[in-house]
């Protein structure tokens, strides 16, 4: 019996194969989403894991000034710390490479000791001015072993030899700042040497200027970083932080935790619009064989395996999509693992074929399709043997709501009235559509989108906050008067210092704590904007602080509100301060005061560590060659260079979105098509009759047509509110302390994708139109069924 | 005392509440069928026959009366109950086949073989019921009389006790519906089966062993049919 009800399910779903397929190419791409992603997560987190415990990467830093070595017995002291280890860390720019920013981050390494690098090449530096350079660096600017790096050490150049290539936790993704996105690291990467040599390059022997913790397992760096703060507060402590929110690990676990999360969304999202369709397909299939269930029935089979029967094409529809899905994105996942072994360097970062995501995938999408199969056939219980084998009464006609509107029916031919009233007979159905088709919508709407928030999300910092053409970063504070005053071309348009320094923001009861840098600029600064949620320009003012939305979201404060400021260099401080304004911020963490209010409240008057600049192009180089010598240069930014490499990256996301965009046009016809397939096989009969009495096809094709533009124009009416909703989801669950994702979804996009649903739609048509034509009346009429 | 009969009705009744109007199907209906006889159900559409047939089929529940099978009370039975006494006892042939579409000739009696415990070879008995050679046909692909003959297969296949015929031979030529009358016929005598037909051709009525008159949902009269005629005999 179950090979002959097999037999019967397979030749069925041969018949309408078109729709079953529509289903399960559905399916598959929910779960091929859904294997990619957890592939990805799965090599990323495993690879990341595995090099982490490779190079004993440490729970947590403290970064000082200058601190005297023997102050490390007394943090081991601290409950809870297993080791404390020395490290000087500084930016250093490199020379006579292709690139004039080139900079290094140059990293002190102990034998054995915490935060070790990876070697790919090479060996480990002797104390012999050696050093091992960040893998990106190294292939970036072509080095080979035994090359010789002239570094700008404290105002002279000194020359050090490669003897390695590697990388180190804190360099798997290398940027200055978060306000930078992607790393460079041909101009900027790490590298590493011995303690040894660094102390004596730097003159700073029995000294370090970071410090990094392990902590025995049960123990949470955080909970004892007060106590670190206060052990180091005479040497000038400016951060303490566990080991994840070091920014290049702290940008890896962002992505690892986006691809779990996403790779559970999909294929909620895909399986939900299977379910859709499904449900519109068997119910019909179920309507189309009741007279088969009937005799079923009346041979003697149980309701309960009629039931099993008909869940089962859900459970071949699931498994197939899990499987075929499973399949797809295991073979596509490797590509994804190598883009992002681009960004990520991770040692180790490999894929496979992971037989377990095509299990998964069948196991979820068989119970999933099989449980609305099941929901499906719930009126298999209903009906006596006898009931199941009279036709059914015809569902009674009812006016469609929309004909209490005078003059609504004249639109119409007369197919076309048919169609309007199939919609109102046939509620439920009506009711799947229209939300399919919004869910479709919505897709497709919210990709679309997606190209605009790159534009808002990358190009608002650059474009419309940042106005200079040149930043000059410094390694130390310097008086700006000075800096300022050495800049005399008289061509620079506009010349601002800025003083960036890191603070950490706090709830007046301690119960919200947000590590930020604070940017302190001119009142009347020209070169860096801030703008509100409306897009008003905002200036800092003499006093109090502008932070960012999120800020005001994580530590519940609004404007006008008073949050603590701690600042710990020159010494400890925390102090009230009142919140101006909040400003719409998508990258960074930076939060706003004008120099006066800082200086009024610390001991940073009158200095900066940035001077921005407006000026032409033929003087920028001119002005980069002033600064690119001077022992406290640390790196000269150009924006539009890092518009362009933001241009050229959107080149090859853009295809992507448009990839993206285009199969939500297919969800979209799929539920469209589906329904109007539906539909047809409904109104054949009449169908049938109008053409006998000498209806053309393309007349007839109203029948099916006007009801599925009706139905499109409500579905995308549903669709873009679910749009906006789906956009704010996203900007939600995607916020963090690094970026902001704003609500995304714009005009242009929201009717682009009408406009794509539209075409479905008559695509759509097109089939149905293909189909009527070869349709035989005669026959059809002489059907029982 | 059961082995006299095969179904015995007493007082059956059948209800349909609707908005608003109550249909009574059927009044006090009241009848035995014994094993080895053919019942023809005689009378116009909507008197009662085909409610009559799907109560004693265990399709439909009576409202009233009671039904017995063999000594057993059909009305007290559950749902799967009567799914089971559908499965052991009875077999159906509807008049428009009901076969299932996607199912060849043969599968569709193996399918109902495989519901019976001592079922015979669905192969022999598409023989016997002259369709050798198209066991491996779709219904589409068959005419009438032999989807009707594959229906009868199906509903023997299993050796049922009973055999009810829903207007066999109304969707049939007159030729068609002799070889449909000569099958049933043959599953009486050689089967031993009783073969209870619903119909409204009154010449059915001929080769019948009691004829059952039905109208308004009563049971009005039976009648004994003391010579009944041969199929050769039958004019249709």
């Amino acid at each position: 019996m179950v090979k002959l009800l097999f037999r019967k399910m397979l030749r069925d779903m041969k018949r309408s194969m078109a729709t079953y397929l529509i289903c399960i190419v559905i399916v598959a791409t929910g779960f091929c989403g859904y294997s990619i992603l957890l592939i990805c997560f799965g090599d990323l987190s495993l690879s990341r894991d595995y090099f982490f415990e490779q190079t004993n990467y440490c729970d947590g830093f403290a970064v000082v000034e200058q601190a005297p070595l023997s102050v490390i017995k007394e943090l081991q002291h601290i409950p809870g710390v297993k080791q404390v280890q020395r490290r000087i860390a500084k930016d250093v720019p490199v020379k006579g490479l292709a690139s004039e920013e080139a900079h290094l981050q140059l990293l002190s390494i102990e034998e054995n000791g915490m935060n070790h690098v990876y070697l790919d090449a090479g060996r480990l530096p002797a104390r012999d001015l050696e050093l091992v350079a960040g893998n990106g660096f190294y292939e970036g600017n072509h080095l080979k072993l035994g090359d010789k790096l002239t570094l700008s050490i404290q105002g002279a150049n000194r020359q050090l030899t490669i003897c390695g290539k590697g990388i180190s936790p804190e360099s798997i993704y290398m940027i200055e700042d978060m306000s930078q996105m992607l790393p460079s690291m041909d101009k900027y990467d790490a590298a590493f040497i011995s303690y040894e040599d660094m102390a004596s390059l730097y003159q700073m022997e029995s000294m370090a200027n970071q410090f990094l913790f392990s902590m025995i397992p049960g123990n949470e760096f955080d909970d004892i970083k007060d106590e670190v703060e206060d052990i180091l507060d005479p040497y000038g402590v400016s951060r303490t932080y566990p080991s994840d929110e070091d920014m290049s690990v702290s940008v890896l676990k962002q992505e690892i935790d986006q691809l779990e999360k996403m790779s559970f969304a999909i294929p909620v999202f895909f399986l939900s619009v299977a379910a859709i369709i499904l449900y519109i397909m068997l119910h019909r299939l179920l309507d189309q064989q009741r007279t088969q269930i009937g005799t079923l029935m009346a041979m003697g089979m149980s309701s309960l395996i009629i039931r099993i029967h008909y869940m089962c094409y859900g459970l071949l529809i699931g498994i197939s999509g899990g499987l075929i899905g499973g399949i797809l994105g295991n073979l596509a996942a490797g590509p994804l693992t190598e883009y992002y072994q681009i960004f990520f360097q991770l040692p180790n970062l490999t894929t496979g074929f992971y037989p377990m995501y095509l299990l998964q995938g069948m196991a979820m999408g068989g119970i999933f399709c099989g449980a609305v199969a099941w929901l499906c056939t719930g009126n298999v219980y209903k009906n006596t043997p006898a009931e199941a084998l009279r036709p059914e009464a015809p569902k009674k006609v009812k006016r469609f709501i929309l004909e209490k509107i005078p003059g609504f029916l004249s639109l119409f031919t007369v197919p076309g009235v048919i169609a309007v009233r199939s919609l109102a007979r046939y509620k439920k159905r009506t009711f799947l559509s229209l939300f399919g088709i919004a869910c479709a919508y919505m897709v497709t709407a919210s990709l679309v989108s997606m190209n605009s928030l790159f534009d808002v999300f990358l190009f608002d910092e650059l474009e419309k906050n940042q106005r200079q053409d040149i930043s000059i970063n410094f390694n130390t504070l310097i008086k700006e008067n000075e800096a300022l005053g050495s800049l005399q071309n008289n061509k620079i348009e506009a010349k601002e210092g800025v003083l960036a320094i890191g603070a950490s923001l706090e709830t007046p009861d301690a119960k919200e704590k947000l590590d930020v840098t604070i940017q302190a600029i001119d009142e009347d600064a020209t070169l860096s904007r801030l703008y509100d949620a409306d897009a008003n320009e905002i200036r800092v003012k003499r006093e109090g602080i502008v932070i960012s939305e999120y800020m005001a979201q994580v530590l519940q404060v609004r404007a006008g509100d008073t949050i603590i400021l701690k600042l710990t260099y020159p010494e400890e401080k925390r102090i009230p301060i009142p919140i101006t304004d909040i400003m719409a911020q998508y990258m960074g963490s930076n939060a706003y005061m004008s120099k006066e209010a800082i200086g009024n409240i610390s001991e940073y008057r009158d200095v900066v560590n940035r001077i921005l600049l407006k000026a032409p192009t033929d003087i920028q180089e001119q002005l980069k060659e002033q600064f690119k010598d001077s022992p406290n240069t640390g790196t000269i930014v150009t924006r539009q260079e890092h518009i362009d490499q933001y241009r050229s990256m959107m080149g090859s996301i853009g295809a992507v979105m448009v990839a993206l965009a285009g199969m939500g046009v297919l969800i979209g016809m799929a539920v469209i098509y589906t329904s109007s397939l539906i539909y047809y096989e409904e109104l054949k009969r009449e169908i049938s009759t109008m053409m006998m009495l000498g209806l053309k096809s393309k007349e007839c094709l109203d029948v099916v047509a006007v009801g599925q533009w009706i139905l499109t124009i409500g579905g995308v009416i549903l669709g873009i509110p679910m749009a906006m909703w789906a956009s704010k989801v996203i900007s939600t669950s995607m916020a963090s302390d690094i970026f902001v994702i704003p609500d995304f979804v714009d005009a242009p996009s929201l009717l682009l994708s009408i406009g794509l649903i539209f075409i479905a739609v008559w695509f759509s048509s097109l089939l149905i139109l293909h189909k009527l034509k070869k349709l035989a009346p005669v026959e059809l009429l002489r059907e029982r069924e | 005392m059961s082995k006299d009969y095969v179904i015995k009705a007493e007082n059956l009744s059948k209800v349909y509440p609707g908005d608003g109007i109550v249909v009574e199907a059927l009044k006090n209906a009241s009848f035995t069928i014994y094993p080895g006889e053919f019942v023809v159900v005689l009378g116009p559409s909507g008197s009662g026959k085909s409610t009559l047939l799907n109560i004693i089929g265990g399709m439909d529940q009576p409202s009233g009366g009671e039904l017995l099978y063999e000594g057993r009370n059909l009305t007290s039975y559950s749902r799967d109950q009567l799914s089971d006494y559908r499965r052991e006892a009875v077999g159906f042939v509807f008049q428009f086949f009901n076969l299932i579409p996607s199912l060849t000739a043969l599968e569709n009696v193996e399918l109902a073989a495989s519901m019976g415990k001592q079922s015979e070879d669905s192969g022999e008995v598409l023989k016997w019921v002259n369709l050798a050679g198209r066991e491996k046909h779709f219904p589409s692909q068959m005419s009438g009389g032999e989807q009707q003959r594959v229906s009868i297969a199906r509903a023997i296949v299993k050796k049922p006790k009973l055999l009810l015929c829903d207007e066999p031979t109304g969707a049939l030529d007159s030729k068609n519906s002799i070889d449909v009358v000569r099958i049933l016929l043959q599953i009486r005598d050689q089967i031993g089966c009783p073969v209870v037909a619903i119909t409204h051709n009154a010449g059915m009525a001929q080769i019948a062993d009691r004829v059952f008159y039905m109208k308004d949902g009563q049971l009005q009269k039976i009648e004994t049919n003391e010579h009944p005629l041969s199929v050769e005999e039958l004019v249709w």
